[in-house]
């Protein structure tokens, strides 16, 4: 045993006080008898009859004399150092989402619950013992390293924040064990919930976790009027209400039994119309609120127009409406006049080019009869199949395209193209160019599509969905539901001039993405507003817009699941084992004292009858 | 004025008591005690043969007329008896209300008045500090008790007892010659019973007034005491309490009866008084039930 504050042991000199002071403070009523013979047999008779007597004259006195010398030593700070704990000690906290469930009964997560228990190590940390703490999240990060103070441990604890990501548990061990090499004696020590399995050798893993039964709604999605929700109950079957917003205003409810293990689709009918985010959540408490709501937008595309000049765009309109949800309206080549065009977010010009085009809005010209600007026609040739250019822009046409199945019958040559880029060939010459015009993209198809077989192929609509891609960028890829952890990136919009993302705690990331994408990590659970303001000049001026868009980040299903993260080789340990390296006796002496000290009145109250 | 020790009411409800000695007087003085001696009184007490030497005027000629020998009648004689009355006068007697000393010179009184009244003769000792003071001396008549009145009033309690070595300083004592009183509370720390033993050897008729004041019968204390002895200046700590109030009565209680047993083993007379009794009521009350006074 040691003493920790051995000044502390001074206070015993409080000890002969404590008995000089209670000789003083005696105070008896002296009383002169005739004689003490009786009285004196009185006394033997007392402690013959209650040997405890002479004791319990001075217990006050004795209870006061423990009381100080169990303080003095609680302030000494006696401990043990224990021997069986390593003095190096590598914890690994999981932080991944499900350690954010409170399912203990005192209201604290499991990731408060691993932190209390890693603060319990640094509190009996020897004086030689050093301790190495790393979180397990997305990114597998040290928190601390080979610390010997507990107070610096803590404060490194203090700072720590669980995340909503799933867990890397696997290269955390692997990096712990990188660590633990040379030295002579360490534990790695992995407080995390997933039920891991375990071994004889490998690190020791403490499930943190009390209770998997979670409740979480899985998935989110809206088509038209309609929305479907999916929820699941993991654990036990559960009784709960969930309930529809649309744009934040509490639309519906549903009160459902989800059986356990068992996804349940929920319909909601009548969306209202104009909605441009639908969130389903579960009313009630559950142990895990992250994933007790999701939220989905409805389409990002509704609500562009898009001009179709043509005598006879049939094939173009079904095109565009099968793969977009544009607004489409159409224009004849003689109705349309020089800014006709202004106003919409495409414009189509089939077998026709204007004299004059329309400013900052991206013009497709397919199989014109004059030559775009910046294109010189030749005479009309036979053609045979597509074929790709080599150059990045046919990437970008030509994804998801078998090229060599398009025929072409005839199409124009072109003799010179400057400014433009080729994508498709036909033999040696170029049929589909397209080029960046500031921040408008412009896209020359040199054949009539009547001229080929691409209304029959489903290479058309692919090819007229690469190049609504190309011409109107969308803010996100995907269908804007991403795990938490993901790095997303955001596209720059044409004539975009600056792009904010609005957090789900509505904090606001200003992006600069003028020249480049950025990228946004996706850190908590909830809905991403994006925000790009355009900036466009027509015949009236500079007009200005703002685009917004939705990105859902919802928490792994795994972690809604509560399952296991991986295979891991440990120890398992199921009861809280104690890793104090030296254990303090400080907190038994202090309840000794209290214990007494309520002793002390108890005893004084009786014989005082206060 | 302080309430005398004797006055004439007193005197009153004394004067058909005496004090009860058991066994015939060896003195030599003359008094009215029975004796073994053969002497003048009226009282016959046998016959005897008439030898050389004996009075003529003794002859009882009625026993001549009937056996033809001569026979003397003989008659018993009445001695004097010695009456030794011993009175604690320590510290501890100074105690109670009347005092146990206040008490102690009542009973004296009253037994001095009691015996010079039976034409016995009385002396008082006063028993202070191992040794013993006489008190008005040898008194045996109505004008000497007066004397030995105002003496006893006199005397003050004070000091520290030794019973038996005060008893044993007693020189008036002689073996046979009577009976001797002591009056005390017998709180000594050295104990009564070497004094009684002495006085047993002595050949005297014991008896014992054994006096406590009521604060020692049934003492109400309480809290944290220091108790000192009135005597010596010892004390002791207690907690008074009804427990230890208890333990007193039950230590008094054993006193007194190992007293009792003690006095009766050795036909000694035992009175226990409190000292705030009316002294002219126990005397011819427990007084005769105890053989003191007839």
């Amino acid at each position: 045993m040691e003493f920790l504050n051995p000044w502390g042991l001074l206070g015993l000199l409080a000890v002969p006080a404590l008995v000089a002071l209670y000789i003083l403070k005696q105070k008896h009523k002296t009383l002169t008898v005739p004689s003490l013979l009786l009285w004196k047999k009185t006394q033997t008779l007392m402690e013959a009859s209650t040997p405890w007597q002479k004791l319990k004259k001075n217990l006050l006195f004795f209870i006061q004399l423990c009381t100080v010398i169990l303080t003095v030593l609680a302030l000494a700070r006696p401990a043990f150092s224990s021997s069986s704990v390593s003095d190096e000690i590598i914890v690994i906290v999981d932080s991944s989402g499900s350690m954010q469930a409170k399912d203990g009964s005192d209201g604290k997560t499991r990731f408060d619950r691993a932190l209390e228990e890693v603060s319990d190590i640094a509190d009996g940390m020897r004086s030689n013992q050093r301790l190495t703490v790393i979180t397990a999240g997305s990114t597998v990060s040290p928190v601390i390293s080979r610390a010997d103070s507990k107070y610096e441990v803590k404060r490194a604890l203090e700072k720590l924040e669980c995340g909503f990501s799933s867990s890397d548990i696997q290269n955390a061990v692997l990096l712990a064990e990188s660590m633990s090499d040379g030295m002579e004696s360490c534990e790695i020590i992995v407080y995390t919930d997933s039920e891991l399995l375990t071994g004889e050798n490998g690190p020791t893993v403490v499930n943190v976790s009390k209770s998997r039964k979670n409740a979480a709604i899985l998935s989110v999605s809206v088509s038209g009027n309609m929305a479907l929700s999916v929820a699941e109950s993991f654990g036990e079957e559960k009784n709960v209400t969930l309930e529809l917003l649309c744009d934040g205003v509490l639309t519906d409810a549903r009160k459902v039994t989800l059986e356990k293990e068992s996804p349940l689709p929920v319909y909601w009918k009548d969306i209202p119309a104009g909605a441009s985010l639908i969130t389903v959540r579960i009313a009630g408490d559950d142990i895990l609120d992250a994933d007790n709501s999701l939220s989905a937008s409805v389409g990002a595309d509704d609500g562009k127009r898009v001009l179709i000049v043509s005598e006879s765009g049939f094939f173009l309109e079904k095109v565009i409406s099968a793969v977009t949800a544009f607004d489409i309206y159409k224009a004849t080549p003689e109705n349309y006049n020089a800014d006709g065009g202004n106003g919409y977010d495409l414009c189509i010009f089939d077998g026709y080019v204007p004299s004059v085009l329309p400013e900052s809005v991206p013009c497709w010209f397919i199989g014109p009869e004059e030559a775009p600007p910046g294109i010189v026609f030749g005479s009309s040739i036979k053609g045979t199949v597509l074929s790709p250019a080599s150059s990045p822009l046919c990437r970008e046409l030509g994804e998801y395209m078998n090229l060599s199945s398009v025929m072409i019958a005839r199409f124009r040559e072109i003799l010179s193209s400057e400014g433009w880029e080729n994508a498709f060939l036909c033999g040696k010459y170029p049929t589909v160019l397209a080029k960046k015009d500031g921040d408008r993209a412009l896209v020359t198809i040199a054949f009539d599509i009547h001229d080929s077989n691409l209304p029959l192929l489903k290479e058309f609509p692919i090819l007229i969905q690469n190049m609504v891609s190309y011409s109107l960028p969308v803010m996100t890829e995907g269908d804007g539901v991403y795990e938490i952890g993901y790095n997303l990136t955001v596209k720059r919009l044409a004539y975009s001039v600056s792009t904010e993302v609005i957090c789900p705690g509505g904090e606001k990331l200003p992006l600069h993405i003028t020249d480049a994408d950025d990228t946004v990590l996706l850190s908590s659970p909830g809905v991403y507003r994006i925000n790009q303001t355009l900036e466009r000049k027509d015949a009236d001026g500079t007009k200005r817009s703002v685009v917004s868009g939705y990105v859902i980040s919802k928490l792994p299903s795994g972690e809604s699941a509560m399952e296991g993260a991986g295979i891991l080789e440990g120890n398992a340990q199921t009861e809280k084992n104690d890793r104090r390296g030296r254990i303090e006796l400080w907190p038994y002496f202090a309840a000794a004292v209290l214990l007494l000290l309520t002793l002390e009145w108890w005893v004084y109250y009786r014989e005082n009858k206060l | 004025m302080a309430e005398r020790i004797f006055d004439e009411a007193f005197m009153k409800r004394l004067e058909n008591l005496s004090v009860r000695f058991a066994s015939p007087v060896t003195t030599s003085y003359g008094g009215g005690r029975r004796s073994n001696a053969r002497g003048s009184t009226v009282e016959f007490y046998n016959f005897r043969e008439y030898n050389q030497g004996d009075d003529f005027r003794r002859i009882d000629w009625n026993a001549y007329g009937r056996f033809g020998k001569f026979f003397i009648k003989l008659f018993l004689d009445e001695r004097q008896l010695s009456v030794h009355l011993l009175a604690d006068t320590s510290a501890s007697m100074n105690f109670g209300e009347p005092t146990k000393h206040f008490a102690a010179m009542r009973l004296c009184a009253a037994f001095a008045y009691m015996s010079v009244r039976s034409q016995d003769r009385v002396s008082v000792m006063s028993l202070s500090g191992g040794g013993s003071v006489s008190v008005g001396g040898s008194v045996g008549s109505m004008p000497a008790v007066c004397r030995l009145l105002e003496q006893l009033e006199a005397l003050t309690p004070e000091g520290e007892t030794d019973l038996a070595a005060s008893v044993k300083s007693v020189r008036d004592i002689r073996p046979g010659d009577g009976i001797t009183v002591i009056f005390s509370d017998l709180m000594s720390e050295k104990g009564y019973k070497d004094a009684i033993d002495y006085l047993l050897y002595m050949h005297e008729q014991v008896v014992v007034v054994h006096i406590l004041s009521p604060g020692e019968t049934a003492p109400e204390l309480e809290g944290q005491l220091r108790l000192t002895d009135s005597e010596n200046g010892a004390f002791c700590e207690l907690t008074a309490g009804t427990s230890s109030l208890a333990f007193y009565r039950q230590a008094l209680d054993a006193y007194r009866k190992e007293l009792e047993e003690y006095c009766m083993k050795r036909g000694v007379f035992l009175l226990s008084v409190r000292s705030d009794e009316d002294i002219a009521a126990i005397l011819p009350s427990r007084g005769f039930r105890a053989g003191i006074i007839q």
